[in-house]
This record gives structure tokens, sequence and C-alpha cells, in this order.
């Protein structure tokens, strides 16, 4: 990376404490946000109440069970699937990657779709394997495909990998309802993603992988520093370029699947909070833009499920709506600007 | 065009190997050939060859009628659509350099079907025939939607065509999923239209797509040798005389025609577009004179092979030839994968 | 003069790389372009060749604005080999020079008459005929850029533009490519102009040379009259010695260090990365 002059770095860093401190803050604004709104009226202390504990009266359960959850399960998967996006775009190279593009959420979608199908008694730790199983042979078969045109696995192609094997999944995952259709409206949701039905259940399930997965994330920030500076130039420097490919291969899949697995496929989120970090603080050292996309995807996740709860106050409506489109559009954006090497 | 593996030097060292117009010429006799072997396969078995007489009016009532009213319009629809996506494909991997490439990732398919599911949501009680217009239209506007987005300063880069089909696709995707959960009556419909199947065809639809893909593709073969150049890159492509950019805005728009009236007729049949190129590359090499009517034909072979597979398989259930060409294409990434790079 | 350049900006996006260069490109000699990184020889070579339009001046092929050519007709006069072609898959070195008639073919129809022989003539003098059969992949080196050069002679123009056409090559494919372009030259009468990072390459081989700095021409002219230590520490900045090459006698440059005793100046490096 560039030598910049002491006082700079400095700057710098207090730019990005400041911006932590931002996201910070909007994550735990979203969250008060998020518990306090719903269809029955509940008062502050009510809410501070039902918060601690489950209590008795039915507004504090509804809080502890209802939007608690919920709220708490976007902070979780927000965050996730964000810090899944940043490596992604670190590990493809591709300013563009995101789960999603990998065909890891699809493929995760699939498998947890067909077990449910066979299976519709399954739940909990089962469905993480699945996910984690459908999203770890999509990326096997994605890396595979993108590096079948000699020439190496460039951006455009692992796009283009994963998007085939994204339809590819989609088509199955369609095949499959047609057959078994009486969940068909259930999957429908879910396949949009988002935290609306959130339980507790949900969060015990997939918090020791997040968490596993966060950990081991921040443990590869100096590994994926190193790789960003291309393979060559990193193996020079002495990085193991094969071993933190691999590891942050399983981490991205980790997290993405493990969010996958509670939340639905949630499309663009770990594109669109990565960019938003990188292009506010300026930095590119994972140690800065690893746990500040965690806020900024816990954040981005709340507000979207905010605003898809006010879009219609009858229906239920997942956050994926809101972020999808918002997705795409900044997804349009920067393939126009940014100079992507096919 | 970025070199791809395991193609081999026997295509291009071809001075004893026989021409590329004779191999042209052998898979047109498969066509033919496969074409016949799946007449009379189905629910209700037809042995040949009384299936083939059946196509003259001989036989009984029934025979014929099943022969001539519902298996012969679907032959007659595979050849249709297997050569539109083929060639579509060809020009999509061609124009955008890239052998991944196909129409499903301009956004062209879930285009189409989203048109399908608004218009499904506007008029539930749209007569059928309309479906496929709704197709057409839903592809070319995401179509139009795409091509603008990555045109910037004059020029669309294949990279940015790509990129921003991807987004597009996506968009589209959870806009019909979004609708579909408002919508509970109406998905099956939907659903089972969405998914590849040569099943409700009659001649008339032949007739209409066979107007279409006729005047067409012998457009995209006019342009062979533009697509030829194109593959050199763009700078090298100006210089030796193509208008790149408007090669590839008018060939990208004849493969999107092509694309959006095939799903149009005949649902989402993945993988057609994006494997019939390549298998006809391995056969009769780069020239796109020869390519694109050999990835006409691998085209149809394919959908011919998955719709007899589909009806065949277990009688009397059909299995929609759109899943039949994902088996297909599956194990085929598989194979391709193994071999050495 | 058939092709010149007057009062050309260029810029790629927000970059300007050049504002008011003009040149003039002698007929029937060759031309090197040298200078430093980002000195503008490509962008200039692009311009010149119709693939990048200029903000400001225009470019001038055979008395007119080269913009008021339709890209076929500019192909029929005039052909560049850019950097770094791609490859087509399973293409033949005949199918590949073959592509060069397209700016002279019919829409539809088969090979004429003149067709032939251009890509047989293209063969022959590139001294490809033997590799014709071959898939371009295969090919060395030095095998690939005649065959690229074979391809941009198939046009059958005689202005040959090549941007650095050697600079992926070593010293022996080096030479074979240039002692081509010299014989093109002196027995076909071709005018090329190409883009160089060897000055001594340049020195040797060419008639005229134009030297960048920064989007400017600094100096333009016969070798021997304008390779001068002066030149070198104005273009690129280091010291050198002139020396005489030992068989031609033309002008050789061998450096000595850089001039300020230190920081050469030069682009900043590049940011790696999103």
């Amino acid at each position: 990376m560039a030598t910049v002059a002491p006082s700079a770095g400095l700057t710098r860093r207090r730019r990005a404490w400041a911006v932590f401190i931002g996201f910070a803050a909007l994550a735990i604004g979203g969250f008060v946000w998020s518990v306090s709104i719903g269809p029955e009226h509940i008062g502050a202390w009510t809410l501070l109440k039902g918060t601690l504990a489950q209590g008795h009266d039915t507004k504090q359960l509804i809080v502890h069970l209802i939007r608690l959850p919920r709220a708490l399960l976007a902070v979780l998967a927000g965050g996730a699937l964000a810090v899944a996006g940043a490596m992604t775009q670190t590990l493809t190279g591709n300013p563009l990657g995101s789960p999603e593009i990998l065909g890891v959420t699809s493929g995760a979608a699939l498998f947890v779709a067909l077990a449910s199908v066979i299976v519709p008694s399954l739940a909990g730790v089962d469905t993480i394997f699945l996910s984690i199983a459908g999203g770890s042979l999509a990326a096997v078969l994605v890396f595979g495909i993108a590096r079948f045109a000699r020439g190496g696995i460039s951006p455009i192609r692992l796009t283009l990998a994963g998007i085939t094997i994204s339809l590819l999944a989609l088509a199955l995952l369609q095949g499959i309802l047609i057959v078994f259709s009486q969940d068909a409206e259930l999957f429908f949701f879910w396949l949009v993603g988002g935290v609306t039905y959130a339980s507790w259940r949900d969060i015990h399930t997939v918090y020791p992988w997040l968490l596993a997965g966060l950990a081991l994330a921040m443990l590869l920030a100096r590994s994926l520093n190193g790789l960003a500076l291309g393979d060559e130039v990193a193996r020079g420097l002495g990085y193991n370029v094969g071993r933190a490919r691999w590891l942050s291969g399983v981490c991205v899949v980790l997290l993405a699947c493990a969010a996958v697995g509670v939340v639905g496929p949630v499309a663009f989120l770990g594109l669109i909070a990565p960019h938003i970090v990188r292009r506010v603080t300026g930095s590119h050292n994972h140690f800065v833009v690893l746990p500040l996309s965690m806020m900024a995807g816990s954040a981005l996740l709340l507000y979207a499920d905010i605003a898809a709860r006010h879009l219609d106050r009858h229906a239920e409506i997942p956050a994926g709506v809101v972020v999808a489109p918002l997705g795409a559009l900044v997804f349009i954006y920067l393939a126009r600007r940014e100079k992507v090497a096919i | 065009m970025i070199t791809a593996s395991a193609v081999t030097s026997s295509v291009a060292t071809r001075k004893h190997a026989p021409p590329p117009s004779v191999r042209l010429g052998a898979l047109a006799l498969a066509c033919i050939a496969v074409a016949l072997a799946t007449l009379g396969v189905g629910a209700v078995r037809v042995e040949q060859p009384r299936a083939i007489e059946a196509l003259f009016g001989h036989g009984t009532i029934d025979q014929v009628r099943i022969i001539r009213d519902y298996e012969l319009p679907r032959i007659l629809m595979a050849f249709l659509v297997g050569t539109g996506l083929a060639v579509s494909g060809t020009v999509c991997q061609s124009v955008l350099r890239n052998p991944l490439a196909a129409p499903d990732i301009l956004g062209v398919v879930k285009g189409a079907a989203l048109g399908v599911v608004f218009l499904l949501l506007v008029y539930p009680t749209a007569a059928v025939s309309y479906l496929p217009l709704a197709a057409f239209v839903g592809g070319l506007f995401a179509w139009a939607v795409v091509y603008l987005c990555a045109y910037r300063r004059g020029v669309t880069t294949p990279a940015r065509l790509v990129l921003v089909g991807v987004a597009v696709t996506a968009l589209c995707e959870s806009i019909i999923r979004y609708v579909l959960i408002d919508q509970s009556q109406g998905i099956g419909t939907a659903l089972v239209w969405l998914t590849g199947s040569l099943a409700a065809t009659d001649m008339s639809r032949v007739w209409e797509t066979s107007l279409w893909v006729a005047v067409i593709v012998p457009l995209v073969v006019a342009c062979a040798s533009r697509l030829d150049v194109i593959g050199l890159g763009d700078d090298l492509a100006h210089g030796l005389g193509v208008a790149v950019e408007r090669t590839r805005w008018f060939t990208l728009l004849l493969a999107v025609l092509l694309a959006s009236a095939c799903v149009a007729v005949a649902g989402s049949m993945l993988f057609v577009g994006l494997i019939a190129p390549h298998i006809a590359r391995r056969f009769v090499g780069s020239r796109h004179a020869v390519l694109l009517p050999a990835a006409a034909a691998v085209g149809t072979l394919m959908l011919l092979v998955a719709d007899g597979v589909g009806r065949g398989a277990d009688p009397p259930v059909e299995l929609p030839a759109g899943m039949v060409t994902v088996a297909i294409g599956v194990p085929y990434f598989v194979y391709v994968l193994s071999r050495p790079l | 003069m058939r092709l010149s350049a007057s009062d050309l900006a260029l810029s790629y996006g927000d970059l300007a790389v050049a504002e008011s260069l003009s040149i003039e490109v002698p007929d029937g000699q060759i031309s090197a372009v040298i200078g430093p990184n980002g000195s503008g020889k490509s962008t200039l070579l692009r311009a010149l060749s119709r693939l990048l339009k200029p903000t400001g001046g225009e470019v001038i092929l055979d008395g007119k604005t080269i913009s008021a050519y339709s890209t076929r007709e500019v192909a029929r006069r005039l052909a560049i080999l850019p950097q770094m072609p791609l490859t087509p898959e399973s293409i033949t070195v005949e199918e590949l020079v073959a592509y060069g008639r397209f700016a002279r073919r019919r829409l539809i129809g088969a090979m004429q008459d003149d067709d032939r022989r251009a890509i047989e003539w293209a063969l022959e003098v590139t001294a490809t005929t033997e590799l014709r059969d071959r898939s371009v992949e295969q090919l060395s080196g030095g095998q690939r850029q005649r065959a690229w050069i074979a391809l941009v002679l198939a046009q059958g123009t005689d202005l040959v533009l090549l941007d650095e056409p050697t600079t992926f090559l070593d010293i022996a494919f080096q030479l074979e490519v240039l002692e081509l372009l010299r014989r093109l030259n002196e027995r076909e009468g071709k005018t090329i102009v190409m883009v160089l990072h060897d000055v001594n390459a340049a020195c040797e081989y060419s008639h005229h040379l134009f030297a960048l700095r920064e989007g400017k021409l600094i100096a333009q002219g016969h070798p021997r009259d304008v390779l001068t230590a002066e030149l070198i520490r104005d273009v690129f900045g280091i010291d050198a010695h002139i020396v005489a090459h030992p068989s031609s006698g033309a002008p050789m440059c061998v450096p000595i260090a850089p001039a300020n005793g230190g920081a050469v100046d030069s682009p900043p490096i590049a940011r790696l990365t999103v």
C-alpha cells in the first residue's frame, strides 16, 4: 500500500474511529427504533423491561419474543453478510463481489429448501449444516467453472460463473417448488430474505457460527491485507497465499451460509456495506474495513427491515424487498464507474 | 476471445480431418435422426416405424393425431427454440468475449419472467395466448435497461454489459419474488410457465416462431465476419474496419430478440444458450460462418433429447425439458472441470 | 504527408494526456515515437488511428479529417496493431490473417482473388507461410507477433501503425520483428509509425524520431540529428552517453545515472485494489 506521512495516518485513524462511532450509533438507533415500532403501541418503559426480561405482561412478551429477536437477528445477520461481502471482494479482486455473486447464497438456499421439503420437521442446527453444505458446493463449482477458461480467474469470469450457478440453483429450487407446491408462498417469502419471523431459536442456532466466523475474519485481517496486494507481491512478502485464500473462503461460506440459513438469501447486502465503508473512510485496511462493515451491515438490515415494515402496515414484507433494489442500483452505479478488467 | 482450455489443436490443424462443412452436415443429419427417434415417445407410446407412417397420415386416427398434433409441433419447436437459443448464446459469447456469457445473464430471461408475472398480476384472467407477448416485451424491456445503464461515453464495454446484466437479473428476480408473495393465487401457473417446457405448443405457434427465427437468424449469420473480427479486441477490430459499438448493439439486440421469443414460447431453458456454442466450437472451430449453424444444430439436439427424455423417462409423467437441460448441463460442467487445464 | 495531426488535445476521461500536439508523419519512412511512461505515446497512436477521439484539434488523413471517414474507409488506408490483442480460440494462422481483408470484402460472398493474393503475400513477407495451418494459440511469442503483423498487412494499406510491437519479446524476436518492418519499408515502401520503449532500437531502425514527454513534442527528426545527451536528459531525466552503433553508426544511448542524482520524475505508484 502507498506509504503516507505520519500525520496523514493519524487523521485517517481518527476518521476510522469517527466512522465506527457513527455507524455504531446508527446501529444502536436502528435497534431501538426497530424494537419500538409495530402494530401494537408499546411504551418506553415496557420496551426496556421487555428487552431485559421475558416477564408476564403481554406487551413485554411481544417485545421480548417478537421484536427483540427480530432486531437482534438483523444485527447479527446483517453484520455477518457484510463481513462476508468485504472478504469476497478482496478474495476475488472484484470490487463488485458479494456472496450472491459467488453463488454461495443460492446454493445455501437450495439445500435448505430441498431439506425442508424432504424433512419438514428439520430445524435448528441441521439447517445451518445444510446451508453451509449447499454454499460450499456452490463456491467450489463457481471457482471451478471460473478457472476452466484458461487465463486464470478474473472478476468477470467469477461473476459469470457465480450467476450461472445461481440461476441453476434457482431453477432447481423452482422445480422443487412446483413438485411440492404446498409451501410455495412461504418459500418465496423466505427467498426474498428478511428477519420477519425471527425467533430466539434462530438466534441460538446461529450465533455461535456467526461469532466464530467473525472471529476468524478478524484473525485473517492481516492476510487479507496481503492478498489485496496481488498474489505474487503477497507471496514475495512472505504471506501464505494459498492458505489465506482457503481459510478466507471457508470464513465467507461460514458467515454467509449461517446467515442465509436463518434469514434467507438477502441479495446485495454483502455488496453495499463494505463499499460504503471504503468510500467513507478511504481505508482498505481490513482491520478497519471488517469491523466497520459489520456495523454498517447491521445498521443496513435494521433500517431495511424498518422501511419494509412501513411499506405496508397490514402485510409483513421482508427486508430483502428493500435491500435488493437498493443493492441492484448501487451495483449498476458501481459497474458504470469502476474499471473492472475482463 | 479469451482462450479456453481443452480446445485441442485437432480442430485447428485439420488439414486431413473432414472439413467443417462436412461436420456441419453430419450434425444436421444427427438432428433429423434424433427427431425421428423421439417421435412416438411419450405417455402414449407409438412404435416405430408406425410413428413415421403416422406422420404421413397412415395408421389409426389416434396415432395420427398424437404424432401430428401433439408431437410434431413439439419437435419442430425444439428445432426453432434450440436454434434460437444457441445462436443467441453464440452471439453473446462472442460479443461479450466470454465463454460463460449467455442471454440469461443479460437480464432477458428474468425480464421475460417479470413480464409474465406482471401480466398475471394486472389481468389475473389473461388468456394464455397473451403470455408470450408479455414475456417478449419483458425481455426486451430488461435488455433496454441493461444497455442504457451500461452505456457510457458512447461505448458499452463487455464488462459493463455483463455486470449490469447481472444486476438487472437480480433486480427482476427480487421483484418477481415480492410480487409472488403478495399474490398467492396464480403462483402455481406462473411457476409452471416459467420452467422451460415444449409442452404447450401447437402448429400456429410453430408458424409464428418460425417466422421470427427465419428473419432474425439470417441477419445474425450476415454479421458472421464482424463477429469473428470483434473477437480480436475492440481496438484491433476497429483498426480492421469494424464499427465495434454499432455491431455490438445490433448483434446483441438480435440475440435478445431471439432469446426473448424463445422464452416467450418455451419458458426458460437454462444452459442451452450457454453450452451449445461450446460444443459446436469444439466440433467446427471458431469461424462464425460455420459456428452459428453448428451451434443451432447442437441446440436443437439438446432440446430434442431433453424433450424426448422428458416425455419418455417415466410415462405418463412428463418432465419439462427445461429441467432435463439442467440435468445435462451440470454433468457437462463437471466433465469440463475434470479435464486438465 | 498522408497522415498528420494538428493541435491535438487528448484525454482519457478527466485525465489530460496532451494539449496542442502537432506532428506530421513522413511518407515512406519508418518513424518511431519514444518517451517515458505516461508521455502520451500510445495515446497519440490511438488518436492517429481513430481509436481515440481527440478533445481538440484534428487528425488529417489523405487531406480530410479522419473522423469524416467511415471506419471501413479508414481501415482501407491505415492499419494499426494495438498492444496485446486477444487471441481467439481454435483459429489457424491463415484464418487469422484472412480477417485482415474485412474492410475490403463485400458483406456476403466468397473470397476474391485479390483477397487470396493479399493473404498469401502477407504470410510470405512475414515468413509465416509454413505456419498457416497451425493454431495461433500454439505459436511462440515471436511467431505470434509475426502472425499479428501478417494480419494487419493483409489489410493492404500503405500506412501501418504499431503500438509497442516488441515490448514483450526477447532480443531475438525483437530483432526478427524490427527487421521485418525494415524490409516492409524498404521493399514495399510502407510508411510505418511505431511506439517503442527501446530508444536504441528506435534509433537503429527508424528514419524519423518523435520524442514525447508529458504530452508535448520535445524534438523530432533523424535520430542522428536528434539523439543527444540533452534530449535524453530532457525527455527521460537521466544522464547518458551517446555512442555510435559499432556496425551501423546509428546513435546509441548508454544510461549513466538519474539526472538529479536521486528522485527520477515518474508517475506515482498506482493505487492497489479497491
